[in-house]
């Protein structure tokens, strides 16, 4: 049904690049509004445009967590590092190919890493084991973050097919992603329903007693 | 006295201690031995217990320990960064963990289940080595089992087990694989947790479905003993009693279950108690052996000095009184032997008083008859001669009528008295009421006699009344009265003592002719009867001559007695018994008979001779005698006065009147009657006056010293004169010699009849003796060859 609706859409606007407003709605499977995860389009029939932001995507390491926990970035886009905690951390990824590690002292930041692989890179410290960020590499400009209602509103998208993905590292599915092919000609309201509820996010948070550090 | 056991007071002592130490002894012994089951379930529980959790906390403590290294080494950032390099920097970075634990297993995988590193141990000439094991670049097996728990679980891997914990490499909090490392379960650990525990430990894999190990894995035995499959098998089941056992489940592996058994033999754990237990059997037994000998010693004790009592007072019961009981005893058996000692002595003096009393008189204090008998076998046994007198106080019964007992009891004691101080010369009894006796050596009789009557003579003076004390006495003579038993010397005595009586003498020595009163003449009595029936008897023929003419005229019938046995026996001792026991009449009807009898014979081989026989008083009680005489003579026509009936003084006197009847009664029917024994009875010439009869016969104690004794002659004479003059003849009897007959011929006694005529003859004797005598018959008209 989906499919015979997108091809009537495509022959009807084809050539047009109209920018639309779209708002996606994630629900679980018991519809519950999911919150937090990673809503982006990638278009289906032509490339996505370069990057074209200059500034960074900042990962700060803060009361040691890395906030956020689950970031976007458009491949070609700076990462920077930013330590606000008082002591030093080991950051590492040994996921993939976007595989880095380095020390990062209190209070410095550091933005020489270089990740340009499409996909995940699931990130530790070494030193904190219970510290985990996400950073998803994607490579279209057009993504998001579901909001407390499980929103996700995106302005200006050209009319065109495209690929509707969610991710978030506790969705248990195939890559950890959920996608939909949607066409986009007007503003439209997508209502995406989740196959599996998501996992627990797991805390960032010392699980040991061991917290006289906090002192210091 | 053979007591039985039980009876026994020390077998009850000695059963009752037994008893009640066996009784503590086994209740001690059943505490023990309760304690001992208990200690030992304890025991065989606490160490089956103990090994259990020893084990449980090992195989823990390996789990625990495997997992955190799995954990740690997960965590390592050098093992992360090298996990998707190159494999071999990664399998040496994973083969270093494995050797920081020693771990006999190490093992990485993707987080698509792939194994990508497997190194395992083995060993090679006694040497560990490390290997790449089969299975790396192969999916892991039992993914989901392992990645979702933290302990260690098993796997099974080229036919060994391994305890085996995975642990997840994280880059963040995304799991990019797994690395886990392993010890394998084999011999080595049995063995080390059999150290441990202290028990056998044995690792059978069972197949579910078949309950049944097929594989295993044993630790060395801990008690010496081999463990085949088969005995464990037992074990495991729980069926073998002899083992304790414990299960623990270690997981599953290759479809089987993997069980740790812990078990050992009971007996081994319990070595110790056994031990113990035989050294407190053998203290045990020590302790009854013991007791018992306790419990002998105490009864032996208790009852040692009874023994000694009842062996002592045995001795006094047989009559040995000479020592006093004593023993070693306590105060209440001391006091129990006092008594007795005390009891003894009153014993002693009553046995003493007891005996005095049996051997002498209650009233005079004399010894008695037992003593008597006593002193007679003494004499006896010394072989001396003396005599014996059996003294008799006359007429105390007549005293104790008159006067009362006392007054006979005072006059048996004055004659005691009395004789007692003749007894100086010999010994003194007293058998009792009036019979005393004196058992002299001075074997004078006359002698003592006269020394007796001078004692007893003297009259006993009771209040004014004067009493003369007469006495009879009976003696007999030892050894001359010798008896087979001695004391039957009494019954010669006595025998001595009632002739003395009957004839009125003062004293009687024994002769044996009166002794036909005993047994003898008791045997007599009864064959008497017999002895006229069976015509025993026979009859003796003494003649008679007529001294005018010198003539046989007359015989006398006398019956003897040939007894089958005792041969002839005089017509003394048992007419005597006939008279007494009523056989006179029939005696005398026989000899009558017989006598008759051998008159007709005689009548026919034309001898005649008048015949005489004796009756007797028996014969004079009523006329039965005479009818039956008198019938003889009339049925046989025999003439008058040819039948002589002699009659003794004594019977006619015992009834005169009766008598004179009878004797009136037999005369008038032509029969010549004669007294006989004339002289020695009591009859006056006044009674003999009134008896109807013809004939005097003077008794031959007057005849047979006629010529030598003067005043026999002068009674003999006067007799003679007295008879002829009251109208009778006279007969003297027991002449001896020529002279006496010429001196009767010469005065005129009609009759005379002695051993110098003839003894008593047989019938055929005497016809024999009648051809041939000195003497004619009336029919021959011989004379006397003088």
């Amino acid at each position: 049904m989906i499919y015979k609706f997108c091809f009537i859409s495509f022959l009807f606007l084809s050539g047009q690049a109209l920018a639309n407003s779209i708002t996606v709605t994630v629900l679980d499977p018991k519809k519950a509004e999911v919150k937090g995860v990673i809503v982006y389009l990638t278009p289906s029939d032509k490339p996505s445009g370069n990057y074209t932001k200059t500034q960074p995507l900042i990962i700060s390491q803060n009361k040691k967590k890395f906030t956020p926990y689950i970031a976007v970035l458009q491949k070609g886009q700076k990462i920077k590092f930013n330590n606000q905690d008082d002591v030093t951390h080991h950051i590492y990824s040994v996921s993939g190919k976007n595989r880095f590690d380095f020390k990062i002292k209190a209070g410095e930041h550091n933005s020489n890493i270089n990740i340009s692989t499409l996909g995940e890179v699931a990130m530790g410290c070494n030193i904190h084991d219970w510290m985990s960020g996400f950073v998803l590499v994607v490579d279209t400009p057009y993504f998001n973050k579901t909001v407390s209602n499980g929103v996700s509103h995106f302005e200006n998208i050209p009319s065109g097919n495209y690929k509707l993905t969610i991710w978030h590292p506790q969705l248990e599915t195939n890559n950890n992603e959920f996608i939909t092919d949607v066409i986009i000609q007007k503003a439209q309201n997508f209502e995406i329903t989740l196959p599996k509820a998501l996992l627990a996010i797991p805390v960032q948070q010392n699980q040991d007693e061991f917290d006289f550090l906090e002192g210091y | 006295m053979k007591v039985s056991f039980m009876k026994s007071l020390q077998s009850r002592i000695f059963i009752l201690f037994m008893f009640l130490l066996l009784c503590i002894q086994m209740m001690s012994f059943y505490s023990t031995y309760q304690a001992k089951q208990k200690s030992e379930t304890v025991q065989l529980n606490n160490k089956i217990e103990t090994a259990k959790q020893v084990f449980e906390t090992q195989l823990n403590n390996r789990n625990y320990y495997l997992s955190a290294f799995a954990e740690t080494a997960a965590k390592d950032y050098g093992l992360k960064n090298v996990f998707t390099e190159d494999r071999k920097s990664f399998l040496l970075a994973l083969n270093n963990h494995r050797k920081r634990i020693s771990a006999d297993l190490a093992i990485s995988i993707k987080s698509d289940g792939e194994i990508t590193g497997q190194l395992m141990t083995y060993y090679k000439n006694n040497q560990k080595k490390v290997k790449v094991g089969p299975e790396q670049g192969k999916p892991f097996s039992n993914f989901e089992v392992f990645t979702q728990t933290h302990t260690a679980e098993l796997y099974y891997l080229n036919s060994k087990i391994y305890q085996l914990s995975l642990a997840p490499l994280k880059s963040g909090s995304r799991v990019i694989g797994w690395v886990g490392f392993g010890y394998i379960i084999d011999q080595g650990l049995a063995n080390e947790l059999a150290a441990l525990t202290g028990v056998n430990i044995s690792f059978l894999l069972e197949e579910p479905s078949l309950n049944n190990a097929k594989q295993m894995i044993n630790s060395d035995s801990i008690d010496e003993t081999q463990y085949d499959l088969k005995l464990i098998q037992s074990i495991n089941s729980g069926s073998n009693i002899n083992y304790i056992s414990s299960h623990f489940r270690l997981g599953e592996v290759d479809n089987a279950n993997l069980t740790a058994l812990m078990f050992q033999s009971k007996v081994s754990v319990l070595k110790n108690i056994q031990a113990d237990w035989q050294q407190f059997l053998i203290i045990f037994m020590f302790e009854i052996v013991l007791s018992l000998c306790g419990a002998y010693l105490i009864s032996a004790g208790i009852t040692r000095p009874i023994k000694q009592l009842i062996h002592q007072i045995k001795h006094i019961g047989q009559g040995k009184y000479d020592h006093n009981i004593e023993i070693d005893a306590t105060h209440e058996l001391t006091q129990l032997a006092d008594e007795f000692n005390q009891m003894k002595d009153a014993v002693v003096a009553r046995e003493k008083l007891i005996r005095h009393q049996a051997y002498h008189d209650s009233i005079t204090d004399l010894p008695n008859r037992n003593y008597l008998a006593e002193r007679l076998v003494e004499y006896k046994d010394k072989e001396t001669s003396f005599i014996i007198l059996q003294i008799n106080i006359r007429r105390i019964k007549e005293i104790n009528d008159t006067l009362g007992h006392k007054v006979g009891d005072k006059v048996i004691i004055e004659f005691s008295n009395r004789l007692k101080e003749f007894s100086l010369e010999g010994e003194l009894f007293h058998l009792g009421a009036d019979e005393f006796v004196l058992i002299s050596q001075k074997l004078d009789i006359e002698n003592t006699i006269s020394h007796l009557s001078i004692s007893l003579e003297p009259l006993f003076n009771h209040e004014s009344l004067n009493l003369h004390l007469q006495y009879c006495i009976g003696i007999a003579q030892y050894p001359e009265h010798q008896t087979e038993d001695i004391t039957d010397l009494l019954k010669k005595t006595d025998i001595a003592l009632q002739y003395a009586k009957k004839h009125n003498r003062i004293y009687q020595t024994y002769d044996r002719q009166f002794d036909f009163n005993t047994v003898e003449r008791l045997h007599l009595i009864n064959s008497l009867k017999t002895a006229i029936e069976q015509n025993q008897l026979v009859l003796h023929y003494q003649p008679k001559v007529s001294l005018a003419s010198m003539q046989i005229s007359h015989v006398e019938a006398l019956v003897r007695w040939e007894h089958p046995i005792n041969g002839l026996i005089p017509p003394d001792s048992f007419i005597s018994i006939a008279e007494q026991t009523g056989q006179m009449d029939a005696l005398t009807r026989w000899v009558t008979k017989e006598a008759i009898e051998q008159y007709l014979k005689w009548k026919k081989l034309n001898i005649n001779i008048k015949i005489a026989i004796n009756i007797s008083a028996e014969n004079l009680k009523d006329k039965s005698y005479s009818d039956y005489v008198i019938a003889l003579k009339e049925d046989n026509n025999i003439a008058d006065y040819e039948i002589t009936l002699e009659v003794t003084e004594d019977a006619v006197l015992s009834d005169p009147q009766q008598a004179t009847e009878i004797l009136t009664y037999l005369k008038s029917h032509g029969f010549k009657l004669s007294i006989d024994d004339y002289g020695t009875g009591y009859s006056s010439l006044a009674q003999l006056k009134q008896l109807p009869v013809q004939e005097l016969k003077i008794d031959k104690s007057f005849v047979q010293q006629l010529m030598q004794n003067k005043d026999d002659q002068i009674i003999v004479r006067s007799t003679i004169e007295l008879a002829h003059n009251m109208g009778l003849s006279v007969v003297a009897e027991g002449i001896e010699d020529e002279r006496t007959l010429l001196w009767l011929q010469k005065h005129n006694c009609e009759l005379a009849q002695g051993y110098f005529i003839s003894r008593p003859i047989k019938a055929e004797l005497f016809q024999t003796w009648l051809k041939d005598c000195a003497f004619t018959t009336a029919k021959e008209g011989k004379w006397l060859k003088l």
